[in-house]
């Protein structure tokens, strides 16, 4: 029983100390992980799409097409303020998540705000965002929009 | 029974001092730990390769690797298969000879069979390609440019003051996938001891290249290293890094467009779009943790390696005492609690360790104009103060640097930076011009004192680099610098204007050229070419 006791103690105590060990690095661990940053999963799209030499050249203010897979989050940045820029039209598979604007002071002649549109690729399919302008400033369609063109993949 | 009961006995004994030991070991192994383990991997050196006898004579091959950053593998073009590539330690007045291999590769892509190529040959064919490459640009035919010549590269030795033609610092060189060519660099006997380091300057294809953290430091060594209190510092270099990864892992392959890179998300997206991330690194190791004594002295030489970050650094609880400013030492140290550093800067900082604890090293929030205003505050590291006292201190004097340049002026000159990011590929221009590599848009007499005006149209800080020759900033915004020192590169204020001297050494005489240092401006026109004449 002695020897059974012994033995039982030890062992317990071997756990118990790994245990503790684990615990602390438990402990450790998450803190270390937690410091690296998130990664993203946002498709990004600006003004540069809709504008010569990406755009298309036979239609102004038709932007260069994009893939995006189901359930990808898009954002469009446009440069506005003092003109203003307001979501025309969104095909049923691009669902809108939400708008913003930044300080952009001085970045593009003209305009000192940031618009940003978010929306996410919820179905299959070509889908568009139709953003117009207004008063037209950098935009170079008559009309001041700009249709963005996504396949959804 | 017995015989067996007495050996039994003492193994349960052996048993409780094992588990007791082993309890007692990890707990203390995890306490000992604990800074490291809590704050993230541990600091790392780069390599180190060392002239001997006046030369320093090596192999850099540039390849893609495997790497692991804040857990995430990537695979990214390299110098030697590491970000960054090796330190090369030389002294003034060695020769420096390296055969640079271009064995470069998009992802999946095959490795090229590898041939030389003799500097003969090469000069004639990198200006017709940079060329051809340069004019598709001024015409606007660049919305979808070959994947193939982001692979293109040589290099540049960035703060030596050696020659720029032949063989040697040579930027209108360009070397395709498969090639190998043999660098000839003569550093000069009055070399300024201090950290310069080295980079690819291919125009078109160095933004994309940085942003996979090719980079390497250059030090040299000398004077300043012999003082009593410098000597006595331990020495860490640290390269800035600014990764910029798809979610494979790799630098994206298409044209970049400056974006808000806020939640998250890169403060660049490219043509076609895809999701991408931003690692800011010190030598490729995502927020190292990084030990000192409590008194004790480091000295630590930074180099901004990003293509783009201006990082204004700051370290909790210490001040950074800086004894050099692009590899050119001060006369005495500066204490400073903010340093500025943009793409291409340098500087060399003493540190006191504190108190016992942890201190974060930082860049600070920081507007530099980019789209979507400030870029945010990000930790670089932690320092973490720990162990015996020591009783060391900060030198107060150093060595003066070459004298402060006169006010007899040879000849003034203006250049004018302006650009826009409203378009892809963004437009940046010197004088309204795009780059040329077949235009010389200055011709500067060696041995004279120049004053150049350079005048920022934009919100875009751009940092004025100029090959060969360092700079002393007089003049910013009309106020004159009562305590001038020596830049090779220099942010100019958002729609500001700076005055700088520089007075060109008369023995190099070559072509080369002056750029802004935020490379995606430099890779798409803002870049000069220029001749230093007898």
């Amino acid at each position: 029983m002695a020897l059974t006791h012994s033995r039982f103690v030890a062992s317990v105590l071997i756990v118990a100390g790994l245990l503790a060990g684990a615990i602390v690095l438990a402990n450790i661990q998450p803190t270390a992980a937690q410091t690296a940053p998130p990664i993203s999963h946002m498709w990004v799209l600006s003004q540069a799409y809709c504008l010569p030499p990406q755009s298309d050249p036979m239609v102004a203010g038709l932007c260069k097409p994009q893939d995006v897979p189901q359930f990808g989050e898009i954002e469009i940045q446009l440069p506005g303020t003092p003109s203003t820029w307001t979501v025309q039209s969104v095909s049923p598979n691009l669902t809108p998540a939400g708008t913003q604007k930044l300080p952009n002071a001085g970045r593009i002649t003209g305009t000192n705000e940031l618009f940003l549109f978010d929306f996410l690729a919820t179905s299959k399919g070509v889908g568009t965002i139709v953003i117009r302008e207004f008063p037209p400033v950098i935009s170079t369609s008559p009309s001041g929009v700009f249709t963005f063109t996504f396949n959804v993949i | 029974m017995a015989n067996a009961r007495i050996s039994r006995i003492p193994l349960s004994n052996r048993h409780l001092s094992v588990a007791t030991l082993a309890a007692a070991a990890l707990l203390m192994s995890v306490e000992y730990r604990q800074p490291a383990g809590a704050q993230g991997p541990a600091f790392v050196e780069p390599q180190v390769r060392r002239s001997a006898n006046g030369l320093l004579q090596t192999v850099l091959e540039m390849k893609l690797a495997r790497a692991v950053v804040a857990g995430r593998t990537i695979e990214v073009s390299t110098y030697e298969g590491v970000v960054p590539g090796p330190t090369l330690r030389i002294k003034p007045g060695d020769l420096l000879k390296f055969r640079l291999i271009n064995n470069l590769t998009l992802p999946g892509g095959v490795p090229p069979a590898q041939h030389i190529v003799f500097a003969q040959d090469v000069y004639e064919r990198s200006m017709s390609m940079m060329r051809g490459m340069a004019h598709t640009l001024q015409e606007g035919h660049s919305a979808a440019p070959d994947p193939q010549e982001q692979l293109y590269s040589n290099i540049h030795t960035h703060g030596l003051q050696v020659d720029a033609s032949g063989n040697a610092d040579n930027p209108f060189l360009l070397f395709k996938p498969g090639e190998s060519f043999d660098y000839r660099i003569q550093v000069p006997p009055d070399q300024p001891a201090g950290f310069d380091w080295y980079h690819p300057h291919k125009h078109g294809s160095t933004a994309k290249q940085l942003w996979a953290g090719m980079t390497g430091g250059i030090i040299v060594e000398g004077d300043l290293d012999r003082l009593p209190f410098v000597a006595a510092a331990e020495e860490k270099v640290m390269i800035l890094n600014e990764l910029w990864l798809d979610h494979n892992g790799h630098v994206p392959i298409g044209m970049p467009i400056p974006v808000a890179g806020h939640h998250g998300h890169a403060p660049f997206s490219s043509v076609p779009a895809i999701p991408s991330d931003t690692y800011y690194t010190i030598n490729g190791v995502y927020q190292p943790t990084i030990t000192i004594r409590p008194g004790q002295t480091q000295r630590w030489r930074i180099v901004n390696g990003a293509p783009h970050r201006l990082y204004l650094l700051h370290l909790d609880g210490h001040t950074m005492y800086q004894i050099a400013q692009d590899g050119i030492t001060f006369a005495a140290p500066r204490p400073e609690q903010t340093i500025l550093l943009a793409p291409g800067n340098r500087v060399e900082i003493m540190i006191l360790g504190g108190e016992p604890g942890e201190y974060k090293f930082r860049a600070l929030e920081y507007d530099q104009g980019h789209p979507g205003g400030a870029m945010p505050e990000d930790i670089l590291g932690t320092l973490v103060s720990q162990g015996g006292r020591m009783r060391q201190a900060i030198p107060s004097r150093l060595i003066p640097p070459r004298e402060v340049l006169g006010t007899t002026i040879a000849r003034r000159r203006t250049v004018r930076f302006r650009g826009t990011t409203l378009h892809a590929p963004v437009e940046f221009f010197l004088d309204d011009k795009v780059f040329d590599p077949d235009r010389d848009d200055q011709v500067v007499k060696v041995g004279t004192t120049e004053e150049w005006t350079l005048i920022n149209e934009d919100v875009f800080q751009h940092p004025f680099h100029i090959h060969v020759n360092p700079f002393q900033v007089v003049e910013i915004n009309g106020n004159r610098i009562a305590d001038p020192v020596w830049w090779d590169t220099f942010a100019l204020p958002p729609k500001g204007t700076v005055k700088i001297l520089m007075h060109p050494r008369p023995d190099v005489t070559c072509r080369t050229v002056y750029h802004c240092h935020i490379l995606p401006h430099e890779d798409n026109g803002m870049m000069s070419a220029f001749s230093l004449v007898k």
